[in-house]
C-alpha cells in the first residue's frame, strides 16, 4: 500500500516536471489558496459591508414603492454605463480608423506617392478630436507631415497655415522640432515675416534644438539674405559639423562651399571689394572641395584682378575644368609677355596648357615649338571648340613663309564671368 | 401507514416548493455556499489575469505604434541619430515590422551606418508595393554607399520600373549612374553593359535612350583628357623645346629598349646629333646609335663632323667617331656619298680615314676613283690593312681588270692582307685578275692552305685549282700533303687526287716521301694513285727506290733496318707491271743485297711474269 502511495506520487512529481505549465499551475493555485487565507480577514469586512448594504436595501424590497426606485435605479445606471461604454468604443472606432489612414499616408510617403499621402493625411488632420489612445497627437502628426508635403509642393502660405493651428505645448519634443522647423521655413519661404522676427524665432528654435540641421540651413539662408555672409558661413559650417553620416556630410560640404564661393563673390563685387576676405573663403573653398573647380576660378579671377598673373594662371590651372584653361588663354591673350610656355605649364600642368604654351611659343618665334605643341595637344586630347580654332590659327601661322602671330588678342575680363 | 403519508407530503411540499427548498438547502449547507463562493472569486481572479495580460499587450502595442510613427517624424526632421535609436528598438520588439526596419535602415544610411542598413533592408519583406519600391531605392543606396554600385543598378532600376515618377528612384538611379561612370569619365551604360541588358529586357529602353535621367556631375571624358595633369611638366617642356635635356631622356629611352624612341630622334633633326655620337662613341659595338644617327639621313655626315671638332680633344667621341661615322655611312649607303667625298677632299687625316671606309664599304669602284685622285697610294694601303676584312674582300671583287689598284697598289709589300685578296676571288665577276694578283704575290702558307680548303667549296674550287696549279711545286706540295692527310674531308683529298693524277710523274717522288719507315695509313692511297699514274711513274719510282727517303738519307743505318718504303715501290712496280716495270724491278733485283727485298723483287717479278698463278700476290706492308 505504501509502495503504491510513494509509487503515484513520483508519476505526478514527473508529470510535473515534465509538464513545466502545470507545475506553473500548480504554483499559482497554491499561491491563491495562500492568498485566501491571508484575505480572510479582509474578505470577512467585505462580507460585513455586503450584509450592510443588503440591510440598507432591504426596506426598499419590502415595498412597492421602493421596489420601483430600486429598479428605477438599477436601469439608469446601466444605461448611464452602456452610454459610456458605446461612446467609448465609438472614439476608438474613430481613432483606429484615423490611425489606419495615417499609417496608409505614411507607406504613400514611403512610396513616394505624395498625392495619396497628402489626401490621406488631411482627413486624419481634419479630425483632430479623434486622437487614438495609443497616440493622441496624430492629428498633429498628420498635419505637420501635411504641411512638409505642402512646402515641398511650394505652397507655404497654406503649409503655414497648417502649422500654426497646432498648439506646439501640446507636443511631444520629437513633433516640436517638426513643427519649429516647418514653421520656420514656412515663414521663410513665404517671406512675410520681418527679417528681425524671423532671426529671433530662429534663435529660439535653435535653443531648444541646437543640433537640428535642417534648423542650421535655415539660419544660414537667412543669414545671408541678411547680409551677413561671416555668420552664413558659420551656420553652414555648424551645419556641416552635425551632419550625421557621410551623406549629409556630402550635401552639407557642398552647401558650405557654395556659401564659400557665394560669399567670395558677393565680398569681390562690392563697391568697395574686399579681395583678402574674398580670398580667404575662396580659398578654404577650395580646400574643402579640391576637385571642385569653381573654386579655383574664383581664386584665379581675384589674382587676376589683383595683377597677380602667375597667380591667376596656377589658380586656373588648379581648376580641372575647361573654363579654366579658357581663362588662362585669355589672360595670355592679353599679356603674352608675362609668362614663358615653360612657366605656364609649370604653373597650369595640363594637356590643354600644352595647346596654350603653342601660342607662346610662336610668340616667341619658335615655331618648331609651336608645331610640336600643337601636335602634342591634338594627339592628347579633343580640344573643346575653342582651343581647336586657336591650335588651327597657330598651326597656320608656323606653315606660312613669314612668322606672323595670328593670334586672336581678347582682352582679359575677369568680371566678364 | 401515518409515517409514509408524512413522507409523501413532505415530498410533495417539496416539489412544491422547488427552488425555495434548493436555496434553503444550500443556505443550510455553509461548506456547499464557500465552495461557490470560492469558485467564483477564482474565476474572478483568472479575469483580472487575462484582462491585465491583454492591458498589458495592449500596451506594447500602443506603445510600438507611437515609438514607430515618433521616429518617423524625427527621419522626416532629419534628426536620424535619434530616429535610428528609437526604430531600432521598435524592430527588435517586432521583428516583423517591415515598415519600421525600412525607416530604420534609412536612418542608419543618413547616419553612415551603411552595413547595418543594407542588413536591414535584406531582410525586409514586403509585400506592399510602396515599401518595395521605397525599399529598392533604399537597398540601392545601402549597397552604393558600401561601395557595390554594380548591385545598387538592379535595385535602382527596379525602382524606377516600378515607380517611373518617383523622384527619389530616379535620383538613386542617377546616383548608381554616376558612380558607374566612376573617376574614368565612361558613362554608366558604357561601364555596365549588363545593366543595358537589364533596363532592355524590362522594356524600360527609354531609360537606356535617356541617358542620365537628372543632372550628374559626370565629366566629359574628352575634358578629362583636356584637363588631365601632367607628370611633369618640365619633361613637356623639355619636348616641345627639343632641348638636349629630352634628347639625353629620348637616348635612355632607346638605351632601354624602347624603339619608339628612334623615331622620335629621328623627327627631332640633326640638334640630336651629339647626344646620339657620344652615346655610339661610348659604346661602339651598340648598333642602336649607328642606326638612330643614320635615321637622321645624310645631312647628319657634316652634323656628325661639326660634332667630332667641337668634341673634347681628350674624350671618346673624339677618339672613335670617326669611326662612327664610317659606320653612319655604312648605314646610309649611296646617298650619302655627296657627304663624303667632300670628306676626302678635307685636311683633316681621321676624316679622310673614315671618307676611305665608307667608299670602300660602298663597293662603287667608280666613286672610289674620287679617292684614288685625291688620297695618297701609302694612305689607302693604311686603310686597306685596317679596314674590316669582309667590305674590303667585296670591294676587292668588285674592281674590274686592269684597275690601278689591282695592278700596282694591291701588288705592293705595304698591302698584306693576301687572305682578304683570296676571299675577293669569291666575290668577283672575273677572278683571273685577283687570282693573277695573288699568285704574284707569292701567298704564304696560310693562303695557300686556305686556296686548297677552297677545293672543298664548288664555286670556289675551279679557281683553287687554277692557282695551286699556278704556285707550282709550292701548291704540289700542298696537294699531296692535303692527299695524304686523311683527317681532310673526302672531297678535298678527291679534289687534291684529281689535281695530282693531272700533274702526272713529277709528283711520284714527292709522294714517294709519303711513305714512311713503318706502313701508315695513307700507304694505301698513295700507291693508288701511284699505280694511276702508270708507266710514266716508273722511273721516278727507280729514282725513288735508290735513293731512299728523306730519312733514310740522313740516317744510314735505318735503310738497313727499315724496308717499308721500298717496299711498297716494288708493289707498285708490280701493280704498274709491263715490260717496263718488269725491266725496273729486275734491274732492281741484280743490285739488291737485301735478301728480304731480293725475294720480295721477285716474287712480284714471278708474280709479273705468271699472273695467274699468284692471284693473291702477298701482302706488302699490309697492302694489298
Amino acid at each position: 500500500m505504501a509502495e503504491s502511495r510513494s509509487s503515484l506520487l513520483r508519476r505526478a512529481l514527473g508529470a510535473l516536471v515534465r509538464h513545466p505549465r502545470r507545475l506553473l499551475w500548480l504554483a499559482v493555485a497554491v499561491a491563491v489558496i495562500v492568498a485566501l487565507a491571508l484575505l480572510a480577514p479582509a474578505l470577512g469586512v467585505l462580507g460585513t459591508v455586503a450584509d450592510g448594504i443588503v440591510r440598507a436595501l432591504d426596506p426598499l424590497v419590502r415595498t412597492p414603492t421602493g421596489r420601483l426606485v430600486l429598479l428605477n435605479l438599477l436601469l439608469f445606471g446601466l444605461g448611464v454605463y452602456l452610454l459610456r461604454t458605446l461612446r467609448a468604443s465609438w472614439r476608438a472606432l474613430r481613432g483606429d480608423l484615423a490611425m489606419r489612414r495615417h499609417l496608409r499616408a505614411v507607406d504613400a510617403l514611403v512610396g513616394g506617392d505624395s498625392a495619396t499621402a497628402a489626401r490621406l493625411l488631411a482627413r486624419v488632420a481634419r479630425h483632430g478630436e479623434v486622437a487614438p489612445a495609443s497616440y493622441p497627437a496624430l492629428a498633429s502628426d498628420a498635419a505637420l507631415k501635411l504641411a512638409r508635403l505642402e512646402l515641398e509642393r511650394g505652397d507655404a502660405r497654406r503649409a503655414l497655415r497648417r502649422v500654426l493651428d497646432i498648439v506646439p505645448a501640446e507636443l511631444p519634443d520629437e513633433l516640436a522640432r517638426s513643427h519649429a522647423q516647418l514653421r520656420l521655413r514656412a515663414e521663410w519661404a513665404l517671406g512675410e515675416t520681418l527679417p528681425d522676427e524671423l532671426a529671433r524665432a530662429l534663435r529660439e528654435a535653435l535653443d531648444r534644438h541646437a543640433d537640428d540641421l535642417p534648423l542650421w540651413r535655415l539660419c544660414a539662408e537667412v543669414r545671408r539674405a541678411a547680409g551677413d555672409l561671416a555668420g552664413a558661413v558659420a551656420a553652414r559650417e555648424r551645419a556641416h559639423e552635425l551632419a550625421p553620416g557621410p551623406r549629409a556630410r556630402r550635401r552639407a560640404l557642398a552647401a558650405l562651399v557654395d556659401e564659400h564661393l557665394f560669399a567670395a563673390e558677393r565680398l569681390a563685387s562690392r563697391e568697395r571689394p574686399d579681395l583678402d576676405a574674398a580670398q580667404m573663403h575662396a580659398r578654404r573653398a577650395a580646400e574643402l572641395a579640391p576637385d571642385d573647380p569653381r573654386p579655383s576660378l574664383a581664386l584665379g579671377d581675384l589674382a587676376a584682378r589683383r595683377g597677380a598673373i602667375r597667380d591667376a594662371v596656377a589658380a586656373f590651372g588648379a581648376s580641372p575644368s575647361d573654363a579654366g584653361l579658357e581663362r588662362v588663354a585669355e589672360l595670355l591673350d592679353a599679356q603674352p609677355d608675362a609668362l614663358s610656355p615653360r612657366e605656364l605649364l609649370e604653373l597650369a600642368p595640363s594637356t590643354g596648357a600644352i595647346g596654350l604654351a603653342a601660342s607662346l611659343y610662336l610668340h616667341a618665334g619658335d615655331r618648331d615649338a609651336a608645331l610640336r605643341a600643337v601636335r602634342l595637344t591634338r594627339a592628347r586630347c579633343i580640344p573643346p571648340p575653342w582651343l581647336a580654332e586657336r591650335l588651327a590659327a597657330i598651326d597656320t601661322a608656323c606653315r606660312r613663309p613669314s612668322a606672323g602671330s595670328g593670334e586672336r588678342r581678347l582682352p582679359y575680363d575677369p568680371d566678364r564671368r | 401507514m401515518r409515517a409514509a403519508q408524512d413522507a409523501g407530503t413532505a415530498a410533495g411540499r417539496a416539489v412544491e416548493a422547488g427552488h425555495d427548498d434548493l436555496l434553503t438547502r444550500i443556505a443550510a449547507e455553509p461548506a456547499l455556499l464557500q465552495i461557490i463562493l470560492l469558485a467564483l472569486l477564482g474565476a474572478a481572479l483568472v479575469a483580472l489575469w487575462l484582462r491585465a495580460r491583454a492591458l498589458v499587450r495592449e500596451s506594447r502595442r500602443r506603445r510600438a505604434l507611437r515609438e514607430f510613427l515618433l521616429g518617423v517624424e524625427q527621419v522626416s526632421s532629419e534628426d536620424f541619430g535619434a530616429a535610428a535609436r528609437r526604430l531600432g528598438r521598435v524592430v527588435r520588439d517586432d521583428p516583423r515590422h517591415g515598415a519600421a526596419r525600412l525607416w530604420h535602415a534609412l536612418a542608419l544610411l543618413e547616419i553612415g551606418e551603411a552595413p547595418a542598413a543594407h542588413r536591414e533592408l535584406v531582410q525586409l519583406r514586403s509585400s506592399d508595393a510602396h515599401v518595395a519600391v521605397r525599399s529598392d531605392v533604399a537597398i540601392a543606396g545601402a549597397l552604393l554607399e558600401v561601395g557595390r554600385p554594380a548591385e545598387a543598378l538592379e535595385h535602382a532600376v527596379r525602382a524606377v520600373r516600378a515607380a517611373p515618377d518617383a523622384a527619389a528612384a530616379r535620383e538613386v538611379l542617377a546616383d548608381v549612374q554616376a558612380a558607374l561612370a566612376g573617376a574614368e569619365g565612361t558613362t554608366a551604360h558604357a561601364a555596365e553593359p549588363g545593366a543595358l541588358v537589364a533596363l532592355g529586357a524590362a522594356g524600360d529602353l527609354s531609360l537606356v535612350a535617356a541617358g542620365p535621367l537628372v543632372a550628374m556631375p559626370r565629366r566629359d571624358p574628352a575634358e578629362l583628357a583636356l584637363v588631365a595633369r601632367l607628370d611633369s611638366a618640365a619633361r613637356i617642356a623639355d619636348a616641345l623645346e627639343a632641348n638636349p635635356v629630352h634628347v639625353r631622356r629620348l637616348c635612355d629611352a632607346l638605351a632601354g629598349g624602347d624603339r619608339e624612341a628612334l623615331g622620335e630622334l629621328a623627327a627631332l633633326g640633326a640638334r640630336t646629333v651629339p647626344e646620339l655620337l657620344a652615346r655610339a662613341a661610348a659604346a661602339p659595338g651598340d648598333r642602336r646609335w649607328i642606326e638612330a644617327l643614320a635615321r637622321l639621313g645624310a645631312e647628319v655626315v657634316p652634323a656628325i663632323v661639326e660634332a667630332w671638332r667641337h668634341a673634347d680633344p681628350r674624350g671618346p667621341v673624339r677618339a672613335t667617331g670617326v669611326r662612327v661615322l664610317a659606320g653612319v655611312g655604312r648605314a646610309l649607303g649611296p646617298v650619302a656619298q655627296p657627304a663624303f667625298a667632300e670628306l676626302v677632299e678635307t685636311a683633316d687625316r681621321e676624316l679622310r680615314k673614315a671618307a676611305i671606309d665608307y667608299h670602300v664599304a660602298l663597293g662603287d669602284v667608280d666613286a672610289f676613283d674620287g679617292v684614288l685622285d685625291v688620297c695618297s697610294p701609302l694612305e689607302i694601303l693604311q686603310r686597306f690593312e685596317e679596314i674590316d676584312a669582309s667590305e674590303l674582300a667585296l670591294f676587292l671583287g668588285a674592281l674590274p681588270a686592269g684597275h690601278v689598284l689591282l695592278d700596282v697598289l694591291l701588288a705592293e709589300g705595304a698591302f698584306t692582307r693576301d687572305a682578304v685578296l683570296l676571299a675577293a676571288i669569291g666575290f668577283a665577276a672575273d677572278p683571273s685578275p685577283l687570282e693573277a694578283l695573288l699568285l704574284r704575290r707569292s701567298p704564304g702558307g696560310d693562303v695557300v692552305r686556305d686556296i686548297v680548303a677552297a677545293l672543298a667549296d664548288p664555286a670556289r674550287a675551279a679557281s683553287a685549282g687554277r692557282m695551286l696549279d699556278g704556285l707550282g711545286e709550292a701548291g704540289r706540295e700542298q696537294l699531296v700533303a692535303v692527299f695524304a692527310d686523311l683527317d681532310r674531308p673526302a672531297e678535298v683529298r678527291s679534289e687534291a687526287r684529281r689535281r695530282l693524277l693531272a700533274a702526272g710523274a713529277r709528283i711520284v717522288p714527292r709522294l714517294c716521301d709519303g711513305f714512311g719507315a713503318v706502313p701508315g695509313a695513307a700507304d694505301r692511297d698513295i700507291l693508288g694513285l701511284i699505280v694511276s699514274i702508270g708507266a710514266d711513274a716508273i722511273p721516278p719510282l727507280l729514282d725513288a727506290y735508290r735513293a731512299g727517303g728523306v730519312l733514310e738519307r740522313f740516317a744510314k743505318p735505318l735503310r738497313r733496318r727499315r724496308t717499308h718504303r721500298r717496299d711498297v715501290i716494288v708493289r707498285a712496280l708490280g701493280r704498274i707491271g709491263g715490260p717496263s716495270a718488269r725491266r725496273a724491278l729486275a734491274e732492281l733485283e741484280q743490285r739488291e743485297t737485301d735478301a728480304d727485298l731480293r725475294l720480295r723483287l721477285m716474287q712480284t717479278l714471278h708474280r709479273i711474269d705468271r699472273p695467274d698463278e699468284s692471284s693473291e700476290g702477298g701482302r706488302v706492308g699490309g697492302i694489298a
